[in-house]
C-alpha cells in the first residue's frame, strides 16, 4: 500500500503571493458594502468568476475561496486522506460563484489542490469609478496579508517585487525527530511596509507558516537560495526492500 | 555376574549424548492476532554443547545445552488504521485559525516487517534423567520370520537404551538488547515503503519528525512496558509457547524418538561369508545403569 | 572402583558368555566345525554325533559339514580307493583366568598362568571300516602296466554304514593379542600349547598335538577374528569421524586386553577431535 501526497507540496519550493499554490494563499478585507465581481486567473488566463456580497447584516466573519476548485483542468474537488483539512469551510466542494461576508469580516482565496498558479482580481460590480476597493492579489495592499508555509528546507530570499527596497532571507531549518513528535511552531509575522520587510531575517522550522502583512503595496516571492538536504551521509531515500537483520553475536545466559 | 559388561566415561557418555542430541530438530510454525498486531514464526531448532554431570542415584544431568534457532523467521504486522499525522495548517487566517493545512494522513493498514532472527538461542538450563533400556519389535517383522529372516528384510529386532527424562527445563529465548534497533529500523523502513518513491528525502524526514520517535510508536502500539528484547522474548518463550513446545519435544525426542544407544538383536558377531550365514548372538537382561563416574551396560548372551 | 578409571571405554566378556557364544557358533556356522566326506555329509545321520545346527543353517542351504576328500589307503591304485570318515568338533569350553572350570593335564602345566584362557575340546571323529568291500574286490585291469594313453580310473569309495567313532579330549593354553584386520583392531586368539589326553606313544601324541596346535592356531586366524567393537556392540562412537579410540596403553593399563576375573577384558581411550 502506498500513501497518496499531492506531489505539488514536496515539488513547489519557490512562492509569490501573485500566483498562488498550496503553500500560500491571500487574506483580503472588503471594506465597502456592496456586490463584488471577481475573476480568477491561472498565469494570464481567465478561468472563473464569482460574486461577493458584502453586506453589514451578513453573519459571515470569513469568506473561503478555493481557486483550485474555478480550474477545471484538476480532475476532481480536492481531498485528503483524513477529508476535511482543518476544518475550513467550502473545501472539497465545488466552485461556488456568489461568496458573502460581512464587511468586517475576511475573503480568503487560497489553492486545496494541484499546481497553483491563481490570482485573482475583484472590484464592486457597480460603476466605481475610483476603483478605490478593486482588490488584485498579484499587488497587495491595505494591511492585505499573504500566507505562506515552507516545507523545503533551506534558505530562502525574500522579496517584494513593488518594492526593490525590501529584501529578506528566511531560514527553513531541518527536521529532526524529536523525543516527541514534532508540530510547526506557531505562525511568524512580517509587516511589508515601504521601507522593507520588518522583520528582515527569520528562522521558522519546517512547516511553520509566516504572515506577511502588506502595508504598503506588495508582491512577495520566495526563493530558494540554498537547500538544506540535511546531515551529511543521510541515506537516499529509496525502497527498503529485504534486509537480513544482523543480529549480534549471542552472549550465552548464565543461570 | 553378567555376561557383558560395557562402561562408558563420563567423556564418552558426553559424546553419546552429543550425538543424540545433534539429531535433534524441531520445527514449528504459527501466527496469531493480538488487536492491534499480529505475528507469525517460523522456527527450526538444533541442540549443541552442554555439561554433564553424572549422579550416584542413576541419574545424569545435562545442563547449558544450546538450543540454537537455526531458523526463526518472524513476522510483525502492526495494524495502524487512524494512525494519523494531523494536519498542520499551511494558510492561518489572522486570528490563529486554519485555512489550509497539510493534509493530514494516515500510516494506514498493516505494516508488515520481516525479522529474520535465525541464530537465535535458548537454553536447555537443566535436563535430568536416567538410562531405560528397550526392546523394539519391529511392527512390520512376520510371525513366521526368524531373527535372519527379519534381518535379511530389515526388521530385525533392536535393543534400545533411551534417555528417560526426569526433567527438563527451557529458558527463555534469548533476545539482544540490539532487537530494538532491528525492529525499529525494520518499522522505519516499513513506513518508508509506504511513501511513494518520488518523495523527496527532505520531506521524508519531515514526516517521519511529525511521527515522532519509532521506538515509542512500537512500544505504543505494541502495549510494551519492558524492553523490546524482553517483549519479544515473552512474546515467542510464553505467548506462543514456544519454551513449553521445546521442552515438551526434548522430553519426547531424548524419551523415544533417539536412543543413545541400539544395536540389533541377535547381535552378529560373524558377518555372513562365503555364503555362510552370518553369526549372531542373542543378548537378554540388558541393564543400563549410571553412577557418578560412568554408565554401564551389562547383558547377558542368550542361550 | 570404576570401570573406566583409566580409560574411557571398557567392555568385558565372562568366560560363561564366551562359551555361549562359542555355541552359538559353532550352531550356526557347522562346516567350520565339523568335516566329513561327501558320502558322510550327504548321510549326516552316519556321522559320529549329530550335528547340532539352527533352523536357518539348513533354511538358507548353509552345509553342515566341509567336505573334504576321503581317506585313502595307500599303495591302492587300481583303482585308488578311500575311505569315509568324519571328524567333529563337538563341545568347546573357554576358561578365562584364573583357571576354574577346565582342568588342566600335568602336560600343560597347570594351574592356568596369569592373562591366559584355557580350552577344553572335545573332538570325535569316525572312519569306515570296509572288510566287505575288500573281501569282494577285484582289481581294474586297465590299471595294469604303465600305458599312459588310458585314462586312470577314479577312486573308489565303499559305500559306509556306519563308522567306527572314537572322542578325544584336547586341552589347550592360549593368550589373546590384537591385530588389525581391515584397519579395525581385532582380537586373535594365539594357541601356547595343546595336548591331548590319553594318546600312545609319544611321538603319536606329538603328532596329534602338533596337528591340532596348527589347525586351531590356523582356525583362529583365518575365522575366529572378532573386532573389538564387537564386544561395544558396534558403539556409535566408535565409528564417529571426530572420534579416534585406541586400546589404552601401559602405563595405566598393563595388560589390554587382559584376562582375569575370568574374563576377557579390554580397555579404549578416546580422543575428541576438536
Amino acid at each position: 500500500m502506498k500513501m497518496t501526497f499531492d506531489q505539488n507540496l514536496f515539488t513547489q519550493v519557490g512562492l509569490d503571493s501573485g500566483s498562488l499554490t498550496m503553500l500560500g494563499g491571500v487574506t483580503h478585507r472588503f471594506l465597502e458594502a456592496g456586490q463584488y465581481r471577481g475573476v480568477v486567473y491561472r498565469g494570464g488566463e481567465s478561468i472563473g468568476k464569482f460574486y461577493i456580497n458584502v453586506d453589514k447584516n451578513s453573519p459571515v466573519a470569513q469568506a473561503n475561496i478555493d481557486l483550485a476548485a474555478f480550474d477545471t483542468s484538476l480532475p476532481a474537488p480536492a481531498t485528503t486522506a483524513t477529508g476535511t483539512i482543518c476544518g475550513c469551510q467550502g473545501e472539497g466542494t465545488k466552485a461556488e460563484t456568489t461568496f458573502e461576508v460581512n464587511p468586517k469580516g475576511y475573503a480568503v482565496f487560497h489553492v486545496s489542490a494541484g499546481a497553483g498558479g491563481y490570482a485573482v482580481r475583484a472590484s464592486k460590480a457597480a460603476e466605481d469609478p475610483k476603483q478605490q476597493n478593486q482588490f488584485d492579489s498579484r499587488e497587495l495592499n491595505r494591511e492585505d496579508i499573504f500566507s505562506a508555509v515552507v516545507l523545503r528546507p533551506g534558505t530562502y530570499s525574500v522579496s517584494n517585487g513593488l518594492n526593490t527596497k525590501a529584501k529578506g532571507k528566511i531560514t527553513i531549518g531541518y527536521p529532526k525527530i524529536g523525543k516527541t513528535a514534532y508540530r510547526p511552531p506557531s505562525p511568524a509575522k512580517i509587516v511589508c511596509s515601504e521601507g522593507g520587510f520588518e522583520p528582515a531575517n527569520v528562522e521558522l522550522q519546517p512547516g511553520q507558516a509566516v504572515l506577511f502583512q502588506a502595508n504598503a503595496p506588495s508582491r512577495i516571492t520566495l526563493e530558494l537560495v540554498k537547500a538544506d538536504d540535511g546531515p551529511a551521509g543521510r541515506p537516499e531515500h529509496t525502497r527498503g526492500g529485504w534486509k537480513k537483520a544482523a543480529l549480534p553475536e549471542q552472549k550465552r545466559k548464565k543461570a | 555376574m553378567s555376561h557383558i559388561t560395557i562402561a562408558a566415561s563420563a567423556k564418552a557418555f558426553q559424546q553419546l549424548f552429543n550425538e543424540v542430541e545433534k539429531n535433534f530438530s524441531f520445527t514449528k510454525s504459527d501466527s496469531a492476532n493480538f488487536g492491534p498486531f499480529s505475528a507469525s514464526y517460523s522456527v527450526s531448532v538444533h541442540l549443541s554443547g552442554g555439561n554433564l554431570q553424572l549422579n550416584n542415584d542413576n541419574t545424569f544431568e545435562m545442563q547449558d545445552v544450546d538450543i540454537v534457532f537455526g531458523t526463526l523467521d518472524f513476522k510483525l504486522c502492526l495494524d495502524l488504521p487512524g494512525f494519523c499525522i494531523p494536519s498542520f495548517c499551511i494558510v492561518p487566517d489572522p486570528w490563529n485559525g486554519c485555512l489550509v493545512g497539510f493534509p493530514g494522513f494516515c500510516i494506514g493498514g498493516p505494516i508488515c516487517v520481516d525479522l529474520n532472527l535465525s541464530g537465535l538461542t535458548s537454553q536447555i538450563t537443566d535436563l535430568k534423567a536416567s538410562l531405560v533400556p528397550k526392546y523394539y519389535v519391529d511392527p512390520a517383522r512376520l510371525a513366521g520370520w526368524t531373527d535372519l529372516d527379519a534381518e535379511l528384510n530389515g526388521h530385525s529386532n533392536q535393543w534400545q537404551i533411551y534417555i528417560d527424562p526426569v526433567w527438563v527445563n527451557v529458558a527463555l529465548i534469548d533476545v539482544p538488547a540490539t532487537i530494538d534497533n532491528i525492529l525499529v529500523n525494520a518499522i522505519t523502513n516499513a513506513i518508508h515503503n509506504l511513501f511513494p518513491s518520488w518523495l523527496p528525502g527532505w520531506a521524508v524526514d519531515l514526516i517521519m519528525a511529525f511521527l515522532g520517535p519509532i521506538v515509542d510508536l512500537i512500544t505504543s502500539l505494541l502495549g510494551i512496558t519492558t524492553s523490546i528484547a524482553e517483549w519479544l522474548s515473552n512474546l515467542l518463550s510464553n505467548v506462543f509457547g514456544l519454551v513449553g513446545l521445546l521442552e515438551t519435544a526434548i522430553a519426547d525426542y531424548f524419551a523415544s524418538k533417539y536412543p543413545l544407544y541400539q544395536f540389533e538383536d541377535p547381535f552378529p558377531v560373524l558377518p555372513a561369508s562365503g555364503g555362510l550365514i552370518p553369526v549372531k548372538i542373542p543378548i537378554r537382561n540388558l541393564a543400563a545403569t549410571i553412577d557418578s563416574q560412568e554408565m554401564i551396560v551389562q547383558a547377558n548372551v542368550g542361550a | 572402583m570404576g570401570y573406566t578409571d583409566h580409560c574411557d571405554l571398557y567392555a568385558a566378556v565372562q568366560e560363561d558368555g564366551i562359551n555361549l557364544v562359542a555355541q552359538h557358533v559353532m550352531r550356526q556356522r557347522p562346516s567350520w566345525f565339523n568335516y566329513a566326506t561327501q558320502y558322510v555329509s550327504d548321510h549326516p545321520q552316519i556321522a559320529c554325533v549329530p550335528v547340532a545346527h539352527t533352523i536357518d543353517v539348513t533354511h538358507y542351504s548353509n552345509p553342515l559339514f566341509k567336505v573334504v576328500s576321503p581317506v585313502p589307503i595307500l599303495g591302492a591304485d587300481s583303482p585308488p580307493v578311500g575311505l569315509n570318515f568324519c571328524v567333529q568338533l563337538v563341545k568347546a569350553q573357554v576358561d578365562f583366568h584364573p583357571g576354574n572350570v577346565v582342568t588342566l593335564p600335568a602336560a600343560l602345566s597347570p594351574p592356568l598362568a596369569a592373562q591366559h584362557l584355557a580350552m577344553h575340546v572335545k573332538i570325535c571323529g569316525g572312519m569306515d571300516c570296509p572288510s566287505e568291500f575288500v573281501k569282494d574286490f577285484l582289481p581294474t585291469p586297465t590299471s595294469y602296466g604303465e600305458a599312459t594313453n588310458i585314462r586312470q580310473p577314479q577312486q573308489v569309495v565303499p559305500p559306509t554304514r556306519k563308522l567306527v567313532c572314537f572322542c578325544l579330549d584336547a586341552y589347550l593354553v592360549a593368550h589373546i593379542g590384537v591385530q588389525s584386520i581391515a584397519g579395525k583392531p581385532s582380537l586373535v586368539g594365539i594357541v601356547d600349547s595343546v595336548d591331548v589326553v590319553g594318546i600312545e606313544p609319544k611321538g603319536l601324541s606329538e603328532n596329534i598335538n602338533c596337528y591340532l596346535k596348527t589347525t586351531f592356531e590356523l582356525m583362529l586366524k583365518e575365522k575366529l577374528i572378532f573386532p573389538i567393537s564387537t564386544m561395544l556392540f558396534d558403539l556409535p562412537l566408535l565409528s564417529l569421524a571426530t572420534i579416534t579410540a585406541q586400546l589404552t596403553p601401559n602405563p595405566p593399563i598393563p595388560n589390554n586386553p587382559a584376562i582375569d576375573d575370568d574374563q576377557l577384558k579390554v580397555f579404549i581411550t578416546i580422543t575428541v577431535a576438536p
